[in-house]
């Protein structure tokens, strides 16, 4: 039995039947409590711990049916509309949910009914359980009140006045009963009987497809668990093929007997639909599930969901194969991300700022895709301001020797953006010769470096028109130390104007 | 057996390696003859800037083996990405996408690949895919699995700190790949090249200083380097200063950095080699 500290006082959160045999309830002082069972064995209350534990067993619940809802604090409720025939009808399945409790170590109570609130009330306080359509009415009418998911303070005032049960409360007149009491008890009660609609709210979204399998037998190989993932990617193809789609996300379920359940989820470049790329994206998961665990108790039910689909264009091959090539590609991104992470397989995009750790930002590579044709939008940028770019249409050899032939011309400027930068700037010691001038020496890891060179400053002022707190202004140098290393410096901060002791910082290097 | 020409011995020792020609020199299908008559041209190349274009071409893709380059410590790897994106921007566009695989301390430790910098650099940063490892030995699975795909311009593998991994093992392991696939393979040592390679060709980058502006201005020149090619299977070995010129993708002849006065009392020319032994400093 666990116990909770509500305000200053310990009341007992909740009992175990050797506890309620003793005559405790919940509710009751600790104090009284030990009155009444000296010998008693006390947790503290840890209802997140409940949460989490509720959490997995509706994971576990998932088996019979994709739409599972919570009911805190201890209840779960399950869709079963057109699952039961699954599990060989309603009867069977509650056994098997029961049976399935039980190995867990749980104690549970189970029931269907036609609607939610009559399944709730016959799992709290009814003992028949299984419904049908037509005895909702005469098996609620029996319960208490409390049966109907109404406040404690509500249940109490009405048995205060002689309303105990169901079957009392139907008897009285509803708009008295709504005047009195609020709209909550008649949509409660109307629930329960079926005459109002009770959305179920599921734990999670629901899948667009899903594909599943369940064996009579449990697996207990890994190889045969993925060897039933090729069959139900390929179950899942002609799903997606029928829909004109292919999956962005998928999430793979294996059910164990045990009620622990596995999942791997895993995302694709592009819309993909064949089942080589689908096995191909879970398979270092799987192995890795592999290495990390044994199957103890037999899976025996693998379910493949999309959760996010995409219209596939239906292109046309080319002879050159490039579709085949983008495919190639797509899946050598899709099997890198699986392992290392999405996060970790990126391709560089143009962004919206001039701020130079902004102004290209590495996104996962399987939301950019995997085409490699025509030019970027970062590469435009970076070429259009040159009057001598590599745009493959001028006629390059021509121009190149006539500015070659005029030395004042230089046809390129060296680069003025570093080919590697940091994404945080890392403090250094510099030391100027004039307060706004470039730094004549500065230390960086410990290691001092002679300027021998330098261009500069480009000032890059922050992004004042977007509001908010803006950061200092940075005036930015290029230089080269006496054995040729090339660094991106600025210094933050304007003298006087914004600070009276900027500080320097390396931001890139410069082949 | 002291006959036989050595040009035959590379070719036998070609043949045992599986190698369709003699070193990089050799097109596929040549017949022998004529490649020991290349071979024996070959011998005679000094080493310089050519050799330098012809192992990285412009506007193709090299020979699918394995390059390993380094530099000589984190501070340099400017300079190291420097030649490797440049040799990958000379390909150009139609040689493919390129895989550029990273441990993540040594991007830590070096930075990240700069979008704004490629470009300006001549390459087109959105042919790049930049997968950042979190180990060095992940980084090695990566690079594996990029060269399971034919359509690669070419795959660099960047091992800093962990570069004990790249061992002759692995480096043949890639080499393998690199070869059946046809793709080449960049190996980036920033933190130095101290371990063994099967790489046809190693390489130590150094950063060079800007050529002095003749007109006297003191900016900052073309991005140089200081190459040093310690092993080329098949061809000559060398040192070489260079320029890059991003906007047409060609490596130019860096003039030689006046150093100090011409000396007055003693030949241009260096003599003969000596070794001279000199006491212990401490």
């Amino acid at each position: 039995m666990t116990v909770a500290q509500v305000g200053s006082a310990r009341l007992l959160a909740a009992v175990d039947p050797a506890a309620e045999a003793a005559g405790l309830e919940p509710g009751l002082g600790l104090a009284e409590a030990r009155a009444l069972a000296p010998e008693l064995l006390v947790e503290p209350h840890d209802p997140e711990a409940d949460a989490a534990f509720l959490d997995a067993l509706a994971t576990a619940c998932d088996r019979y049916t994709p739409l599972v809802a919570l009911t805190p604090p201890d209840g779960l409720l399950l869709d079963i509309a057109g699952c039961a025939h699954l599990f060989g009808g309603e009867p069977s399945l509650l056994r098997d949910l029961r049976e399935r409790v039980v190995r867990a170590g749980l104690s549970a109570r189970a029931a269907i009914a036609p609607t939610a609130g009559a399944a709730w009330a016959m799992a709290h306080y009814g003992s028949t359980d299984i419904l049908t359509e037509d005895g909702v009415a005469g098996a609620l009418a029996p319960l208490p009140v409390e049966a109907l998911r109404i406040v404690p303070e509500m249940a109490r005032t009405l048995k205060r006045l002689g309303l105990k049960t169901i079957a009392d409360l139907r008897m009285q007149p509803r708009a008295p009963l709504a005047a009195r009491f609020g709209p909550e008890l008649l949509r409660r009660l109307d629930q329960a009987l079926g005459q109002e609609d009770e959305p179920i709210t599921p734990r999670r979204p629901l899948p667009l497809l899903l594909v599943e399998r369940r064996l009579a037998e449990p697996i207990f190989q890994w190889d045969v668990a993925s060897a039933y993932l090729a069959r139900l990617a390929g179950a899942l193809e002609e799903r997606l093929e029928a829909r004109g789609e292919g999956a962005r996300k998928l999430v793979l379920g294996l059910f164990h007997a045990d009620g622990s359940v596995s999942e791997i989820a895993a995302a694709t470049t592009g819309p993909v639909r064949d089942p080589g790329r689908i096995t191909a994206v879970f398979a270092p998961k799987l192995e890795g599930l592999a290495a990390r665990c044994t199957i103890d108790s037999g899976i025996d039910l693998i379910r493949l969901a999309a959760h996010e689909t995409a219209p596939t264009s239906a292109r046309q091959g080319d002879l050159d194969g490039h579709l085949q090539a983008e495919a190639d590609l797509a899946r050598l991104i899709d099997i890198l991300s699986a392992r290392l992470g999405a996060d970790a397989v990126t391709r560089l995009v143009a962004g919206d700022s001039h701020i130079p750790e902004f102004a290209a930002t590495a996104m996962p590579a399987q939301r950019v895709g995997a085409r490699f044709d025509g030019t970027s939008a970062l590469h435009q940028r970076a070429t259009a301001r040159r009057p001598y770019s590599a745009a493959p249409a001028q006629p390059r050899a021509k121009r190149v020797g006539v500015s070659e032939k005029n030395p004042l011309h230089q046809p390129e400027e060296p680069p003025e953006r570093p080919l590697r930068l940091f994404s945080r700037p890392e403090p250094v010691e510099a030391v100027a010769s004039v307060p706004d001038g470039p730094p004549a020496s500065f230390r960086w890891r410990k290691v001092r470096y002679q300027v021998a060179r330098s261009e500069g400053p480009e000032r890059i002022a922050a992004e004042w028109w977007h509001g908010g707190t803006v950061g200092p202004t940075r005036d930015y140098f290029r230089v080269e130390d006496t054995d040729g290393r090339r660094f991106w410096l600025f210094r933050e901060g304007l003298y006087e104007r914004e600070t009276a002791q900027p500080r320097w910082y390396l931001h890139g290097l410069f082949a | 057996m002291a006959s036989v020409p050595l040009s035959d011995l590379r070719a036998r020792i070609a043949a045992l390696e599986g190698r369709a020609g003699g070193g990089v020199w050799g097109r596929a299908g040549e017949e022998s003859r004529s490649r020991s008559a290349s071979d024996a041209e070959l011998r005679s190349v000094r080493f310089g800037l050519d050799i330098v274009e012809r192992l990285f071409p412009l506007e193709a893709r090299p020979e699918g083996t394995v390059h390993d380059l380094a530099a000589a410590g984190h501070r340099d790897a400017g300079a190291l990405s420097g030649v490797a994106v440049a040799v990958l921007a000379r390909m150009g566009r139609a040689a493919g996408p390129i895989i550029w695989v990273c441990d993540a301390v040594t991007a830590g430790e070096i930075g990240a690949l700069y979008g704004p910098g490629l470009a300006a650099f001549g390459i087109d940063p959105a042919r790049l895919v930049l997968v950042t490892a979190k180990s060095g030995a992940d980084a090695l699975w990566a690079a594996e699995e990029a060269l399971s795909v034919s359509q690669l311009a070419a795959v660099v593998v960047e091992i800093g700190g962990a570069s004990r991994l790249l061992d002759l093992t692995a480096t043949r392991r890639l080499a393998l790949r690199a070869e059946r696939q046809d793709t080449p393979v960049f190996l980036l040592r920033p933190a130095g090249p101290d371990t063994a390679s099967a790489a046809r060709t190693r390489w130590r980058i150094a950063p060079r200083p800007s050529t002095p502006d003749p007109y006297g201005l003191a900016g900052l020149g073309r991005p140089g380097f200081a190459l040093q090619l310690t092993r080329n299977r098949g061809g000559p070995t060398g040192a070489v200063d260079v320029e890059f010129r991003p906007y047409d993708h060609r490596f130019r002849p860096a003039h030689p950095l006046p150093v100090a006065a011409p000396a007055s009392d003693r030949s241009a020319r260096p003599g003969p080699a000596m070794v001279i032994a000199l006491p212990r400093a401490s």
